[in-house]
């Protein structure tokens, strides 16, 4: 016994054809007398035997898809024990495969995945359609993919069409299930085992790829190309050039999943990508020019938003990189009805929850200060970003987003050069760029004083720390902020819960810059006393008062009274030209007179 | 109620039957299926067993065949003393 069954197809044929026909006549064998019963049972016997011993596995070795038991094999001339199989295949066309009822070796050989291999990339078989055929299929491919050489001889011995059609056709079956599933809310035993199967088979699939070679990705069904990748474990830059390139694909339009629900390859390739550090900003800046890559890809909107954040997060991503996403994109969900329409006529969706998210964590590179960075046209930034933060409610959604916009300072001002000097610049640049939001949309009724001035707090914090001294310190609990920790304790930090509830955002805004100024003058006048710049005892700086009806303006006039009595010297040039950064005395005086009239 | 006992015509009818059923089972394709499982069409474990298999649905035709006709001449028997 060889373990292998060579035959000719044809006489086969006929050997079903006349084993049908025997069948029919023995069904058809009558006679109605007693004494026949003897004759009767034992043609029973007989048709028995044709029927239920031969014609199977004669049945099952036809419809043969290369996954049945029966597998098709290769064989080798110089192997003896299966020479005569040999001659008759290159000889008489004969097919071979493997032979079930010899037992086979516990774990596959070499030989067998070759076979299987080469089984696969005939194209005659027919497609894979049962799943007793695809169970039989991922318990041989998991062995495969464990061993390194059973791996190699499988992608030796399987076309790049062969990977093609076989992947096609799980991708489709699969979605086809999925779109089952979520139509009927179930799906048969028989079905989810099958989809189990498929799942098994393309993660089996993706491992033997992965070991191997990742031909033949880009010309599969992209469906079919995104459930491989979720198993290559490609690095990151890979993965997302990669994903550009089959989701491009898949927007040509005409694939089985575009139109069904459940994750389509959008989400299965997005999804591959969250789970890659490094990934989400590598096909961020590959789509920079080509937005809907991301945003009308993507059956879930959540995931396709996850991705745009995660891909330009400062913390994955630099200034500069970002400069050639983050503006792009946010003129593509202002303008672009494609992003709100979503693809392939998707329900419509509101996208300035995603704009203020996006916009959030960079809010400094759209300041006067930073316009170069993303070289933006003198104003464009502020623009662009007013067209974003165009109502309360966006601000409201701005407000909330103040850890991301103090991450996104912080991360900036560690990677200046001087980073005190950029602190305070950039923390007076973020400061009046909300007080300018503020004032150009005559938002101040809509949003919430207490978020005002939490965002406000959260940045000054942030500059604080990076100011000489301040890397431990922030507003209000830094031992050398003593005096104005104080002051904001008493006062419940924000003015809400002051006397300065009373008055309107305008009062906060003018309250949280001077606040910021005054941190600023506190901690460097602290550092200043430290290395002897300044004199032990020196009178501290001033404190803003928050019984003012206009504490910018107080601030800045006890200030300038305390640079003139107290005898600062040099020091008094730096400090007062940090103040006026945060708080310039032109500044305050406008409000003054502007909270005067309300 | 009793039955009455078969008449020699009944009883001989019924042996022409089961003769014309044994020939039949001969005449069947079942018979010679494993004929077309030989060497020439199939070679391996499974061929091997579907040919034993046929092999043993033959000679249960046969036996059949055989048993049809003992039981023909046995109704012949009573019909020579009904």
């Amino acid at each position: 016994m060889t373990g292998f069954l060579g035959y000719d197809n044809d006489r086969l044929l006929n050997l079903r054809s006349a084993m049908d026909r025997a069948l029919l006549e023995l069904s058809d064998l009558h006679i109605s007398d007693p004494a026949a019963n003897a004759t009767l049972q034992l043609v029973r016997r007989a048709h028995l035997a044709i029927a239920d011993r031969c014609r199977p596995p004669l049945q099952a070795l036809l419809s043969c898809q290369a996954t049945t038991a029966y597998v098709p094999a290769r064989l080798q001339r110089n192997d003896i024990a299966v020479a005569r199989l040999e001659n008759l295949q290159q000889t008489q066309g004969w097919s071979v495969v493997t032979d079930p009822l010899v037992p086979r070796p516990q774990s596959m050989t070499i030989e067998d995945a070759r076979a299987l291999g080469w089984a696969l990339s005939q194209t005659h078989l027919k497609s894979l359609t049962k799943n007793a055929e695809i169970s039989w299929l991922a318990t041989n491919l998991a062995e495969i993919a464990q061993r390194p050489e059973l791996a190699a001889a499988l992608v030796a011995n399987m076309t790049a069409d062969a990977w093609k059609r076989l992947c096609n056709q799980l991708g489709d079956d699969r979605i086809t299930l999925l779109s089952t599933l979520t139509v009927e809310y179930r799906l048969s035993d028989d079905d989810r085992s099958h989809l189990a199967s498929i799942d098994a088979v393309f993660a089996h699939l993706g491992a033997i790829m992965a070991s191997g070679t990742t031909t033949g990705l880009r010309t599969m069904h992209p469906y079919a190309a995104a459930m491989l990748v979720q198993h290559l474990h490609l690095p990151a830059g890979e993965l997302a050039a990669l994903s550009v390139d089959l989701i491009r694909h898949y927007r040509i339009g005409g694939w089985a999943d575009v139109q069904r629900p459940g994750p389509g390859t959008g989400d299965l390739l997005m999804h591959a990508m969250l789970d890659t550090p490094g990934a989400p900003a590598a096909f961020m800046l590959l789509i920079a020019n080509d937005p809907a890559v991301v945003l009308d890809s993507a059956h879930s909107r959540a995931v396709a938003e996850q991705l745009i954040l995660e891909g330009t997060n400062p913390a994955n991503i630099t200034a500069q990189q970002a400069g050639s996403v983050v503006p792009s994109l946010a003129r593509y969900l202002l303008t672009s009805n494609a992003a709100r329409l979503g693809f392939y006529g998707q329900p419509s969706r509101d996208c300035s929850v995603l704009a203020v998210d996006l916009i959030a964590p960079w809010l400094l590179q759209f300041t006067a200060t930073h316009q170069d960075d993303w070289h933006f046209a003198t104003g464009e930034g502020a623009r662009l970003l007013a067209a974003i933060v165009d109502d309360g409610d966006a601000f409201a959604r701005l407000t909330q987003r103040r850890t991301e916009i103090a991450a996104g300072l912080s991360g900036t001002i560690a990677k200046g050069g001087d980073s005190g000097r950029h602190a305070v610049e950039d923390l007076a640049a973020v400061l009046g760029l909300i007080d300018t939001l503020v004032r150009q949309h005559n938002i101040a009724h809509a949003a919430e004083t207490r978020q005002l001035w939490d965002i406000g707090f959260a940045l000054i914090s942030v500059a604080a720390a990076q100011l000489p001294g301040g890397a431990f310190t922030t507003v209000g609990t830094g031992v050398a902020l003593a005096g104005l920790r104080k002051l904001l304790v008493q006062h419940g930090i924000a003015p809400k819960n002051a006397q300065a509830v009373e008055h309107d955002t305008l009062y906060a805004l003018d309250w949280q810059t001077t606040v910021a100024a005054a941190t600023v003058v506190c901690l460097t006048f602290d550092e200043m006393t430290r290395d002897g710049r300044i004199a032990a005892h020196t009178p501290p700086p001033p404190l803003p008062d928050p019984h003012a009806a206009a504490p910018g303006a107080r601030y800045s006039s006890d200030f300038e009274t305390w640079l003139d009595t107290a005898n600062l010297g040099s020091a008094a040039t730096v400090l007062f030209g940090l103040k006026q950064t945060l708080a310039s005395t032109h500044e305050t005086e406008r409000d003054a007179a502007e909270l005067a009239r309300r | 109620m009793t039955t009455s006992a078969p008449s020699a015509a009944e009883l001989q009818q019924r042996a022409l039957n089961l003769r014309h059923l044994a020939h039949r089972i001969e005449k069947l394709d079942a018979t010679v299926l494993y004929r077309r499982a030989g060497t020439d069409t199939w070679i391996g474990p499974t061929a091997q067993r579907c040919i034993d298999e046929l092999t043993t649905a033959r000679t249960l035709l046969l036996q059949a065949a055989d048993a049809a006709r003992v039981t023909a001449r046995q109704l012949e028997l009573r019909a020579i003393n009904a």
